[in-house]
C-alpha cells in the first residue's frame, strides 16, 4: 500500500467520520469521535490492509468494472494530435507525453514534509522555552485540589504572564500553566480549570496530538487530513469538557460554560484574524457542554456500533478483488523464479508516446516523436519508419530527403537516431525530422511537395540497439509496413494510434 | 522607564536587587532553589534582560549588574496600573486599596497617615 493509497483511504474514512460527527456530535458521548479519529490516525499511518467483505471498497468493486480499479493512480496522458495538423510550437513547451514523474513527486513530498515538521518543531520549542520561564504558584487551594487528582507522574502548577488561557505541557512531568491574571480567589473556577487539564494529562492527550501532527506532516498535501487535524483537536477538548461535567455533576454545566466564555473574551483581543473561526469553535463547544446528558446504555451501544461499523466499512480494504490481484504477481514470480517483478502488465516495453507535426518559427513543419524506454537497459540507437497522411487519412508520397535533388518521393521514410534513453526515461529532445527546408520553399512553393498537407504521422520501430550491443528487431515491422504503407487509413485509427507500445523480449 | 519586563525577567532582576551584583551562575543557583528553573532557562532570561538593557554583563564569570533600580520598575508598574485600570486617577486606586477587605486595620491606618502627610 503506497502513500497515495493510504492518503486516499484515510480521506474516505475522514469524510465518513466528519459526516457522522455532524449528525451525532451532541447525541453521543464525545469519546466516540475521539476513538473514530484515532482509527483515522491508524489508517493514515500504518500501511496495512485488512481485507473485509464489508468494506466499501468491496462493494465498489462489485458495482464497477474491475478494469477501472486496476490502476487507479496511473494517468495515461494521451498525446494530443490536432486532427487538422495545426499543432503549434506551444506543444514543444509542454511535451505532450509528460508523464507525472515519480521522483519529482517524492522530492516535493519530502520538502513539504520537512517544512511542515520544522514548523511544528520550531513552534513547539519556542513555546517550551517560554513555558519554562513560568513562575511557581503558591496557593493553598491549588495544592488541595492537586491532592484530589491521583496521578503517577509528578504534576506541577505554574503561572505565567505570557499566556492568556490555561494550558498543559510535558508528558512525563506534566505542568499546568495558568495565566497570571487568573482569578485566584474563585476556587470553583480553579477547580474546573485544573480538572480539565488533569483529564488531558490522565488521557495522555499530548501524545495523541503529537501523533496527529505527525500524520499531518506526512499527509500535508491532503487537505482532508488538515480538516481531520482541526476537528480531532476540537473533539479532544469536547471529550475533556464532557468528562469534567460528569465529574462535577450536570448542574455545573452553566458555570463551566460561563467560565469558558469569559476566557474566550480575554483571548479574543489577541487573535483578530482567526476570531471568526474561534467563535464557531467556541459556539460548538458551549453547545456541546450545555447538551451533555447522562450516558445511557443505549447511547454506549450506539457508539460502539458506529465505531465498529465505520471501522469495518471504511478502515478496511476490498476483500475478494484484492486477493485475486495479489495472487497474480505471486504466480508470475513462481513461474519465472525471479523476484521483484514489476506488477505492471508489460515488464519490458518501449512506447512511442506520440509523433506530432510541429512548426519552426519560419513556418516549416517537422515531425516530433517521443519514445519511452520501459526496459531495464539504456537504448543507444533506434531505427524507425515514418508514414505521412493527410487529414482525410490518404497516404502521402513525400520527398522526405528534400536536400538530395535526385531523391525520389516515397510513402515510407526510414530514419536512425542515436539518442541515449535511460531505463524508465521518456526522451524529450527538442528537435525533430524536418519535412522540408524553410529556405528552399522560397523558390519551390509549399504546395508542391505535399508536405504541408501532412496531418498525421505514423511511426514504427524497426530495430533498437541497447547499451550492451543487444539488437532487438521488431518482428511485427514487415506486417506493419504491409498494413499501413501507401494504404488509405481511417482518421479514427490514425488518431488512436498513439501511444504505440512494443513488447520487448530480449533473447537472453 | 520604557523597558517592559515580564514577570520571569523581573524575578531575575529581583535577585540582583536583593543581593547586589552577582554572577550568572549564582543567579541560576538562587533561582533553581526559588522557582525550580534549570540553568538554561535562567541564562535565557538573563540574556533577554541584557538585550533589553536592564542588565549589564562584565567579565570574568559572567558578572551581572542591574542597570535599572527596583524603584524605577515599581514606578513604571504603578503608572501602568493607574493608567490602565484606574483611568489615570490616583485617588481611584487609593479608594480601591482602602476598600479591600484583606487590608488589616494597621495597614489602613498607615495608608491614611500617608494621605495626611501628602496633604
Amino acid at each position: 500500500m503506497n502513500l497515495l493509497e493510504m492518503s486516499l483511504a484515510g480521506a474516505v474514512l475522514i469524510i465518513a467520520v466528519l459526516i457522522l460527527r455532524s449528525i451525532f456530535i451532541n447525541r453521543l458521548p464525545k469519546k466516540t469521535f475521539v476513538i473514530l479519529w484515532e482509527l483515522v490516525l491508524i489508517r493514515l499511518l500504518l500501511p496495512f490492509t485488512l481485507p473485509s467483505i464489508f468494506s466499501v471498497y468491496t462493494l465498489l468493486n462489485r458495482s464497477m468494472s474491475p478494469s477501472l480499479l486496476e490502476n487507479p493512480q496511473t494517468v495515461h496522458t494521451v498525446p494530443a494530435i490536432a486532427p487538422t495538423g495545426f499543432a503549434t510550437l506551444q506543444a514543444l513547451a509542454q511535451p505532450p507525453a509528460a508523464r507525472p514523474s515519480v521522483s519529482l513527486w517524492s522530492v516535493i513530498w519530502c520538502v513539504g514534509m520537512v517544512l511542515c515538521a520544522c514548523f511544528f518543531v520550531i513552534t513547539y520549542l519556542r513555546c517550551r522555552v517560554e513555558f519554562q520561564t513560568a513562575l511557581p504558584v503558591e496557593n493553598t487551594d491549588i495544592t488541595q485540589c492537586l491532592q484530589k487528582q491521583p496521578l503517577k507522574r509528578k504534576l506541577s502548577i505554574r503561572q505565567s504572564d505570557r499566556i492568556s488561557t490555561p494550558l498543559t505541557y510535558g508528558i512525563l512531568r506534566p505542568v499546568i500553566l495558568l495565566p497570571k491574571n487568573t482569578d485566584w480567589e474563585n476556587v470553583h473556577e480553579l477547580h474546573y480549570i485544573l480538572s480539565h487539564e488533569c483529564v488531558h494529562i490522565k488521557r495522555f492527550d499530548a501524545i495523541t496530538k503529537l501523533i496527529a501532527a505527525f500524520a499531518l506532516c506526512i499527509h500535508w498535501f491532503n487537505p482532508i487530513v488538515w480538516a481531520m487535524y482541526l476537528y480531532f483537536n476540537r473533539d479532544i477538548e469536547l471529550s475533556c469538557d464532557e468528562r469534567v461535567i460528569r465529574l462535577f455533576g450536570e448542574k455545573s454545566k452553566s458555570t463551566y460554560s460561563h467560565m469558558l466564555i469569559r476566557m474566550e473574551a480575554k483571548k479574543s483581543g489577541l487573535l483578530p484574524l482567526i476570531s471568526t473561526f474561534c467563535k464557531n469553535a467556541s459556539e460548538e463547544r458551549i453547545t456541546a457542554i450545555m447538551t451533555t446528558r447522562r450516558t445511557s446504555p443505549v447511547m454506549v451501544a450506539a457508539s460502539c456500533l458506529i465505531v465498529f461499523a465505520t471501522a469495518s466499512l471504511f478502515a478496511t480494504s476490498a476483500a475478494a478483488a484484492d486477493d485475486s490481484r495479489q495472487d497474480m504477481p505471486v504466480a508470475a514470480a513462481a513461474d519465472d523464479s525471479r523476484q521483484n517483478i514489476p506488477a505492471a502488465s508489460s515488464p519490458m516495453s518501449i512506447t512511442h508516446e506520440s509523433a506530432d507535426i510541429l512548426y519552426y518559427d519560419d513556418g516549416s513543419p517537422y515531425i516530433h516523436d517521443i519514445l519511452t524506454n520501459n526496459t531495464d537497459q539504456t537504448i543507444t540507437e533506434t531505427q524507425y519508419c515514418m508514414l505521412a497522411y493527410d487529414q482525410n487519412g490518404a497516404p502521402l508520397k513525400l520527398r522526405w530527403n528534400f536536400l538530395d535533388s535526385s531523391a525520389q518521393s516515397s510513402f515510407e521514410n526510414i530514419v536512425q537516431s542515436s539518442e541515449n534513453i535511460l531505463p524508465g526515461e521518456t526522451e524529450q529532445y527538442r528537435g525533430g525530422w524536418s519535412l522540408y527546408n524553410g529556405g528552399k520553399t522560397e523558390d519551390s512553393p509549399k504546395a508542391d511537395d505535399g508536405a504541408n498537407q501532412a496531418a498525421y504521422i505514423l511511426v514504427c520501430l524497426k530495430q533498437v540497439t541497447f547499451e550492451d550491443h543487444t539488437v532487438w528487431k521488431n518482428p511485427d515491422y514487415e506486417n506493419w509496413l504491409d498494413t499501413y504503407a501507401g494504404k488509405e487509413t481511417r482518421a479514427s485509427e490514425l488518431l488512436g494510434y498513439y501511444p504505440h507500445e512494443y513488447q520487448i523480449s530480449l533473447g537472453k | 522607564m520604557d523597558i517592559k519586563l515580564f514577570d520571569s525577567e523581573l524575578k531575575v532582576m529581583s535577585v540582583l536587587w536583593r543581593e547586589g551584583d552577582a554572577t550568572a551562575k549564582h543567579i541560576s543557583d538562587v533561582l533553581k532553589e526559588e522557582t525550580g528553573w534549570n540553568m538554561n532557562t535562567t541564562y535565557t532570561l538573563i540574556k533577554r534582560c541584557i538585550k533589553k538593557g536592564a542588565i549589564a554583563r562584565s567579565e570574568p564569570h559572567f558578572m551581572c549588574h542591574a542597570l535599572i533600580p527596583q524603584e524605577a520598575v515599581q514606578d513604571a508598574e504603578t503608572d501602568e496600573l493607574i493608567n490602565k485600570i484606574y483611568d489615570g486617577s490616583v485617588d481611584k486606586l487609593f479608594a480601591a486599596l482602602l476598600s479591600r477587605k484583606k487590608l488589616s486595620a494597621q495597614q489602613i491606618e498607615k495608608l491614611k497617615q500617608i494621605v495626611k502627610d501628602l496633604e
